[in-house]
């Protein structure tokens, strides 16, 4: 999809678009747990990161897609084969421990992401990029911070849930340059070793993100559920 | 898990005021949660996080001693009260009598009206107070 906005490269569109899309899905996912979270701290934390989440997704669509119609219809009556989310956020993640293994695999890229849309446009994103990188901070401290009380006694299991996830990573690198690549993946498995999970060895490259996953058609369906009942209404 | 009290000081030169309490772990994770639990719309620029076992409650023998005083801590109750009963006597109930008041200032005389004017009376806690 091209964007409104001229002057703004394909490259970056797509780019900002896996971002924006990979935001939006995982928001939906980590506002699943709401009500279900092992203690109601917890799930105010999984519902605040949840709402960020889709906040910055809404952000990124509102400077490549500022036009408002067009930028709901974007969320709401998108075709399955348009967006450019990745398997990673698009999975549901049950049980639990495999949500908060996403979630640290996820925030801890994330920062290195912002960075990545910030440093191939800086006019447009590194206004945005900063200030999503405040929220992003605290995600990413929420997620080690959990994570380290829970490896003490059950490494075994969230250490399995990071070989499960493991492959689907890659795709978060989505358009980086190599040398940002090394720079995020050397910070996670750095991140991972501190917290006493061992990130496989296994090399990762982004995957093709005009594919859907087969757990994006439930996704899609949940969230766009209401839009269905009617899609010529106007809201 | 231990419970902490949470408190927030909106804009670093006002005291702290109890915002609420929250579960955690432990105290690094109280400063996280305190952040989503009580801190997310900016209603404070700083945040106390205190272990509730780390709070020494004072026995309520210990505490106010002087509440029969009425200028110490005066919620205007008390004020309310007085004048619903003045108005009540003034608007001709007989057999009554309203306590005189020397030194102070002179009831408000609601005599006549059907219904006593909202800030009509004496609102000074002192004058109540010695009546």
């Amino acid at each position: 999809m091209t964007s409104r906005v001229s002057g703004l490269g394909d490259d970056v569109v797509a780019m900002a678009l896996a971002l924006a899309d990979d935001e939006l899905v995982i928001g939906h996912r980590h506002s699943e747990w709401l009500g279900l979270s092992p203690f109601l701290e917890e799930d105010l934390a999984t519902a605040s990161i949840a709402q960020d989440e889709m906040g910055h997704a809404r952000a990124i669509y509102a400077v490549v897609w500022p036009d408002w119609p067009e930028r709901d219809t974007l969320v709401t009556l998108r075709p399955p084969d348009d967006w450019r989310c990745c398997a990673l956020v698009e999975g549901d993640a049950r049980p639990w421990e495999r949500h908060l293994v996403r979630h640290l695999l996820y925030d801890v890229v994330e920062g290195h992401r912002w960075s990545a849309l910030a440093a191939r446009d800086p006019d447009t994103f590194a206004a945005l990029a900063n200030r999503a990188g405040e929220e992003e901070r605290w995600h990413r401290r929420h997620a080690t911070e959990l994570t380290s009380r829970l490896t003490v006694d059950h490494q075994d299991r969230l250490q399995s849930q990071l070989d499960t996830l493991w492959p689907m990573v890659g795709d978060l690198l989505t358009a980086m340059t190599e040398p940002e690549r090394r720079l995020a993946m050397g910070d996670l498995v750095a991140t991972l070793a501190t917290l006493g999970l061992v990130a496989p060895t296994t090399t990762l490259h982004p995957g093709d993100r005009t594919k859907r996953s087969a757990a994006f058609a439930d996704v899609h369906e949940s969230f766009t559920e209401v839009v269905s009942l009617d899609p010529s209404a106007t809201w | 898990m231990p419970t902490y009290e949470v408190f927030l000081s909106e804009n670093g030169r006002e005291s702290f005021r109890h915002a609420g309490a929250l579960d955690a772990p432990d105290e690094e994770m109280a400063v996280l949660y305190a952040r989503e639990t009580y801190g997310r719309r900016g209603e404070g620029s700083r945040a106390w996080v205190v272990a509730r076992s780390h709070i020494v409650e004072v026995d309520a023998s210990d505490l106010a001693v002087t509440a029969t005083r009425m200028q110490g801590r005066n919620d205007g109750k008390k004020i309310a009260q007085r004048r619903q009963e003045r108005r009540s006597a003034a608007a001709g109930f007989v057999g009554r009598e309203v306590a005189p008041n020397p030194g102070g200032n002179p009831p408000p005389s609601d005599a006549g009206r059907r219904s006593a004017p909202i800030y009509g009376g004496n609102l000074s806690p002192n004058a109540d107070a010695q009546q």
